[in-house]
């Protein structure tokens, strides 16, 4: 998965209307709480084999973060 | 009673007949704005000409059994055509009394289709923040008495609807924090097309009759109530499962 099919993901994850820059933060985005947290937890067991437990993911700050997370 | 806003938009399947068809001509008359869907063109030109604001009541055709993994995106489709959507008032549905003799597992997949995954992918579709009004919206599904009293030969109508009771239970829970509502209701016996097929097939008539002591259910019985989820009022229920049985009880 390229960055950019990336952060489209994770536009759908979120249900966002907007688009998402690897700079935002999290925490500011209000799509951002616990079912989007669980979609995410799935979304990276599903595409990239990785088990994240909420605490680790509720640790990342950015959306650049998560891409490093997943490894692109 | 209840007051609707025309920019208050309640999809309504089954809407082209029985508690779909009074329930969005009850919603409609007390203000709100209607997509009604079923998968007859014709029963529901008739729905239309009976709603008395009718430019506040479209029609959309959808066969909601045929693919339910294209739900979703079919609501993404009428929020933006409509607007973002406040409820959801799922009436569709199939009933289908057979004994275990006779149930077989196409025959419980095609049951399954309507009385459960239609429901379950509407609800995905309707969920997604970009589809719906965020605080206040609300979905409310009609499931049935045998979700939780199931009679003879209702092993799998009464399970897909304990499924679909099951499952709301559980977005319930996870849409709270987004002030979402989710509830059911389970009639019994209600005067509806399908209800008097279901007589009609199995001789039932007098016998049913008898066993409600507040007699058989009308169809506003149950369209008040789902009025009444789909309305502010109900802000601090969800999760629920209403019985609706004119005191059958056991
Ligand atoms: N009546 C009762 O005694 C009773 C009791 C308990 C629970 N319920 C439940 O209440 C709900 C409504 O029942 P009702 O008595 O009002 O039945 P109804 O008069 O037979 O109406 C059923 C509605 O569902 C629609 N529908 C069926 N299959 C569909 C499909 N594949 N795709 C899209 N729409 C479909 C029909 O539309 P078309 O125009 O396309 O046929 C119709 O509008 C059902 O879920 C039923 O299980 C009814």
């Amino acid at each position: 998965m390229t960055r950019a099919e990336f952060l489209n993901e994770l536009k759908d994850i979120l249900q966002r209307d907007d688009s998402l820059e690897p700079e935002m933060v999290l925490k500011d985005l209000e799509e951002w709480d616990s079912l989007s947290i669980m979609a995410l937890a799935g979304f990276f067991d599903q595409h990239f084999s990785k088990i994240l437990h909420f605490t680790d993911i509720e640790s990342f700050i950015t959306v650049e973060d998560l891409m490093i997370a997943a490894g692109i | 009673m209840f007051h609707f806003r025309p920019d208050e938009i309640f999809l309504v399947t089954g809407a082209s007949s029985g508690i779909g068809k009074g329930t969005a001509l009850l919603i409609n008359q007390a203000g709100a704005t209607v997509i009604a869907t079923g998968r007859d063109n014709s029963r529901l030109a008739a729905l239309q000409e009976q709603s008395a604001e009718s430019n506040r009541l479209h029609c959309e055709v959808k066969d909601l059994a045929e693919n339910p993994d294209s739900l979703p995106n079919w609501l993404m489709d009428l929020k933006k055509k409509f607007g973002k959507l406040k409820g959801l008032i799922h009436c569709a549905g199939l009933t289908r009394t057979e004994p275990l003799s006779l149930t077989n597992y196409t025959g419980a997949v095609s049951l399954f289709s309507i009385d459960y995954f239609a429901p379950l992918l509407l609800a995905k579709g309707f969920a997604d923040r970009r589809v719906n009004t965020g605080e206040g919206a609300s979905m409310t599904f009609i499931a049935s008495l045998a979700s939780v009293r199931p009679d003879k030969g209702q092993g799998l109508y009464g399970g897909a609807k304990a499924a679909l009771v099951n499952t709301m239970q559980v977005m319930a829970k996870e849409l709270a924090g987004r002030r979402i509502r989710v509830n059911c209701l389970s009639p019994g016996l209600v005067m509806t097309p399908m209800a008097e097929q279901y007589i009609q097939d199995y001789n039932l008539g007098e016998k049913q009759k008898e066993r409600y002591p507040l007699g058989l259910g009308r169809v506003a019985d149950v369209s008040a109530l789902a009025a009444f989820m789909a309305s502010d009022q109900a802000r601090w229920i969800t999760g629920q499962n209403y019985i609706l049985d004119g005191g059958l009880i056991g």
